[in-house]
């Protein structure tokens, strides 16, 4: 690289930093954010269903109250209760994903830390198979009160159950060790993949299917009073990770570093995990397993700006956000007027990705 | 500035059922500007020493105190503005550039971005890395990662010209010059020397190197199994005697100027 | 082989349907000209709520159906909206039905009612595993295609060979060795493993219609993976199997083939019988007849 940073010119020594993957930060987040309002305009606009654009500004301003006419009355319906609440609930989705796998990866100062290795999504399945197989019996009272929100009553009981369970295991008496955490989420991940596949065994076709189709993740159940309570749960665990940045970042030195720069490295670690776990959990709760999210945003982000975490946080809320938005899109165009899935294809492009880190990594812990 | 008293730390063994004493009845005391430097064999305990001082290790009897408050009712945020502390190790495996390595070791600081910046570019100076500012952790050398850190610890705790500053910073190092070649060694020292009188600091460094020891030291603690055996000016405790008994192995001393140089070789019965 | 011509004739089918999509949406926007007379436009989810259409006449009315829609073959040819467990709103919205038609596996219930507030009318098709849920079924169809006349004119008529059919199988009834009822089991193949059908499901209830017994019917609800050991146990007189789509010739061998069934009387006696799983297990108004071809199966 350049050798005396201050004889080259502020111009030529900015394109040095781009060039070493230094992106500033501002410009960045102006990109970012500037992609996800194409997409959620290009997403409102495209659908199996026709709407013209020129529909979707009518419809827009009359409900602003600003005008009348221009659209049929169906074509409403759909834009406001059907596609519209899903665009906006794939925009938070995307962000809860993208900021809980840049926490967790700040925290196991690990860069493939996955927010599914804390349990939080192989917890929210066994709650949900559960449920499905056996929520009539064992607990009918409560099936029929919560009626369509015990799945997603149930999935985000369990995601924190057992990201908190995977936390207590990982104390000791010198504190959470992130080792032993990451070793007691394999174990639960194996425990909660047996116990789904014994309910498997004892549920009907009918709860098989149901099961499968949850896991594969959808952005289906989207209603504005879902969007609702996911912005209002999700802005909470967004603050609580952003609150953690410069915490994060001493992390990166090794705990024993972070304490001597001041920072309390057990609360870190305790609110790390839980507002994780909170942000995962409300996604996981109403659309069902959506993976590599987390892993996928954080790194492209880590790969143009640096490690960061005042930028890799919210620059990962960002691209989450916008990789949901454009995946959903595809799910429900591509082979309309069927859909598929939304998990399969963040599993398509983020495991082929996955791989590509692991093989990059491996190289470089061999280059010495 | 730093006071030990009858201090008694002990570890937990794997396996064994009682902990292990590793320190004993050590008494010791840093004044501001001073340079004191931990010697003694492998084992004796210098390390252990060190991370008690630093707040680490909880001692199982006896006290260590800085500015004439115990340890352990110091806040975390406070002490970080006042003491810091250079491992041997750092774990840093994310490719952060030296600039945010430095600028990281600022955690605890108050002042405005472009205040830090000065605090930063004086610190990457005093190291000898500026030149490394914009380059990736990860690529660097061994050793210029070691100075990056070095950078990193000045950095914490540089003087800001405020209030806080009465009576001077702690800075804790942990064989600092082990992986570096001679002239950075030296540099190294020399940085450290003068950062310690210029700044009022009192600075405690563990070496095993006793040349260095003996050239920038204002005092020097030799530890021996867990137990403080001296504690001197570097001509008072690097006797031939002493090295002898302490090290096994031969010492030869020379005066360069004001510079007191020692040098060893294996005793005669093992040539 | 006739499996590759199905797969082949699959695949056209797929690559008419997205051609079939469009052409179903331009078809939708003539309708109201073209079924002035003929009823509302439907959108069919379910084989059996699609056999129950075609059965009624009033497949002109059809716009769609889910993929699990097979028969009769005509229905292949349609506009495929997906599994019929995870619809598409905008999809079957963009289709333009007044209708549709949900049988029992519709879903989700979230997106139903979003296609429901849409201004389509959901009619859920419903009944039991009997012939009077069959008949249930085709009311409610009918009812909502307004096509009742036909409606009754199918239900007499499926009646009217139903109780030709109870009256021949009461004077003749299915029975083993020894004068007591046929013990019968009945085997799914689900990937490596073969599934036995306990009680609660369209297997038994077949069963069940043609005055057989289930020899799992007491053990277990739904179906379960089978070991050899439980089957050698229950030893059923004759066992039937189903296929999906075509036979293959080999399938009646691989089914005499099942670890533990040559202990059995079904096994040493060779009766084993083979069945189109949507035929068996539709409930539809196909259900005289299967339960006919199953007994005339059975007799022998």
């Amino acid at each position: 690289m350049s050798v005396s940073a201050g004889a080259a010119s502020p111009a030529a020594s900015a394109w040095a930093r781009v060039r070493a993957g230094r992106m500033p930060a501002a410009p960045l987040f102006a990109a970012l954010a500037a992609l996800l309002a194409i997409l959620v305009v290009v997403a409102a606009g495209r659908g199996a269903y026709p709407i013209s654009a020129s529909n979707v500004v009518a419809i827009l301003l009359h409900k602003a109250g600003l005008a009348q006419g221009g659209f049929e009355p169906q074509q409403m319906g759909v834009l406001w209760t059907i596609r519209l609440p899903r665009v906006v609930l794939g925009v938070g989705v995307g962000a809860l994903l993208g900021m809980a796998g840049a926490t967790l990866q700040g925290l196991f100062r690990n860069p493939l830390a996955d927010p599914g290795l804390i349990g939080v999504s192989s917890g929210a399945a066994l709650t949900v198979a559960l449920t499905i197989v056996f929520g009539n019996l064992w607990w009918p009272d409560l099936s029929r009160m919560l009626g369509l929100a015990l799945l997603p009553v149930a999935a985000f009981t369990g995601g924190v159950l057992t990201t908190l369970l995977v936390y207590r295991i990982g104390r000791t008496s010198f504190g959470v060790s992130v080792a032993a955490m990451l070793l007691a989420g394999i174990a639960m991940n194996a425990i909660a993949l047996a116990l789904i596949g014994l309910a498997s065994y004892m549920a009907t076709d009918e709860q098989l299917r149901n099961l499968t189709f949850w896991n594969l993740g959808s952005l289906a159940p989207a209603t504005w009073p879902v969007v609702a309570v996911v912005f209002a749960v999700g802005a909470v665990a967004l603050a609580g990770m952003w609150r953690l940045r410069g915490g994060l970042n001493a992390m990166a030195l090794g705990e024993s570093e972070a304490r001597h720069l001041g920072v309390a490295v057990e609360r870190l670690k305790a609110l790390a995990i839980v507002f994780s776990a909170l942000a995962v959990g409300m996604a996981v709760a109403f659309c069902g397993i959506i993976g590599f999210l987390g892993l996928v945003a954080p790194h492209c982000i880590r790969l143009m700006a640096g490690p960061d975490a005042r930028v890799v946080l919210p620059g990962a809320a960002l691209l989450g956000a916008a990789l949901t938005v454009g995946a959903d899109l595809v799910a429900r165009t591509a082979i309309a007027p069927a859909e598929m899935p939304i998990g399969v294809l963040t599993a398509l492009i983020g495991a082929p990705f996955f791989l590509f880190l692991l093989l990059r990594a491996k190289g470089r812990m061999f280059e010495g | 500035m730093l006071e030990v008293r009858s201090l008694k730390v002990a570890r937990r063994q794997a396996g064994q059922p009682q902990p292990r004493v590793v320190l004993d009845g050590i008494d010791c005391a840093v004044e501001a500007g001073e340079i004191v430097m931990l010697i003694g064999p492998n084992g004796a305990g210098k390390s252990t020493l060190l991370a008690t001082m630093a707040g680490d290790l909880a001692p199982a009897a006896g006290q260590v105190r800085f500015k004439g408050k115990p340890l352990q009712d110091w806040a975390a945020g406070e002490l970080a503005r006042q003491r810091a502390v250079l491992p041997q190790r750092a774990g840093l495996s994310l490719p952060f550039t030296v600039d945010e390595v430095v600028h990281l070791g600022c955690l605890a600081r108050a002042e405005s971005r472009r205040q830090l910046g000065d605090i930063v570019r004086a610190a990457l100076e005093t190291a000898g890395v500026s030149h490394l500012a914009q380059r990736s952790m990860p690529a660097l050398s061994g050793g210029e990662q070691a100075r990056v850190h070095l950078a990193r610890v000045l950095a914490q705790i540089w003087p800001a010209g405020t209030g806080d500053d009465a009576g001077g910073k702690l800075l804790l190092l942990d064989e600092p010059c082990a992986s570096l070649d001679p002239h950075h060694q030296h540099s190294v020292c020399t940085a450290i020397r003068e950062f310690a009188h210029r700044t009022g600091a009192a600075v405690i460094v563990t070496m095993h190197d006793m040349n260095l020891a003996a050239q920038y030291a204002d005092r020097i603690v030799a530890l021996w199994e867990g137990k403080l055996i001296a504690d001197g000016t570097p001509q008072a405790v690097l006797t031939r005697e002493f090295v002898r008994r302490c090290f096994a192995v031969d010492a030869a001393h020379w005066q360069a100027g004001e510079d007191f140089l020692v040098a060893t070789r294996p005793l005669p019965e093992h040539a | 082989m006739s499996m590759s011509k199905m797969r082949g004739d699959a695949h056209a089918a797929r690559r008419r349907t997205l051609l079939a999509a469009p052409a179903g949406l331009l078809l939708g926007a003539l309708a109201p000209l073209a079924r002035a007379d003929h009823g509302p436009r439907v959108v069919s989810v379910g084989a059996g709520v699609t056999e129950i259409v075609y059965a009624l006449g009033a497949q002109s009315q059809l716009l769609a159906v889910d993929t699990s829609s097979l028969y009769p073959p005509e229905a292949q040819a349609l506009a495929k909206i997906g599994y019929q467990r995870t619809l598409s709103a905008e999809g079957v919205l963009a289709l333009g039905p007044q209708v549709l038609l949900a049988g029992q596996e519709a879903g989700p219930p979230a997106v139903l009612r979003q296609i429901e507030s849409a201004g389509v009318k959901v009619v859920h098709v419903d009944g039991d595993y009997t012939f009077d849920g069959v008949l249930e079924r085709i009311r409610t169809v009918a009812a909502a295609l307004d096509r009742t006349s036909a409606g009754r004119a199918l239900a007499d008529t499926l009646s009217a060979r139903w109780q030709a059919l109870q009256a021949r199988m009461a004077s003749a009834p299915l029975r083993g060795p020894g004068g007591r009822p046929l013990r019968v089991a009945c085997l799914m193949r689900h990937g490596a493993n073969t599934m036995a059908a306990g009680r609660d499901t369209g297997a038994d209830a077949m069963l069940r219609l043609i005055g057989a017994v289930n020899v799992f019917g007491g053990d277990f609800a739904n179906y379960k993976p089978l070991s050899a050991e439980s089957l050698a146990h229950a030893a059923p007189d004759a066992v039937v199997g189903t296929f999906d789509g075509t036979q293959e010739p080999d399938a009646r061998a691989r089914l005499l083939a099942t670890p533990g069934l040559s202990m059995t009387p079904a096994g040493k006696n060779q009766r084993a019988v083979l069945f189109d799983i949507v035929l068996l297990l539709g409930f539809g108004p196909r259900l005289p007849q299967a339960v006919e071809d199953l007994y005339d199966a059975l007799r022998t």
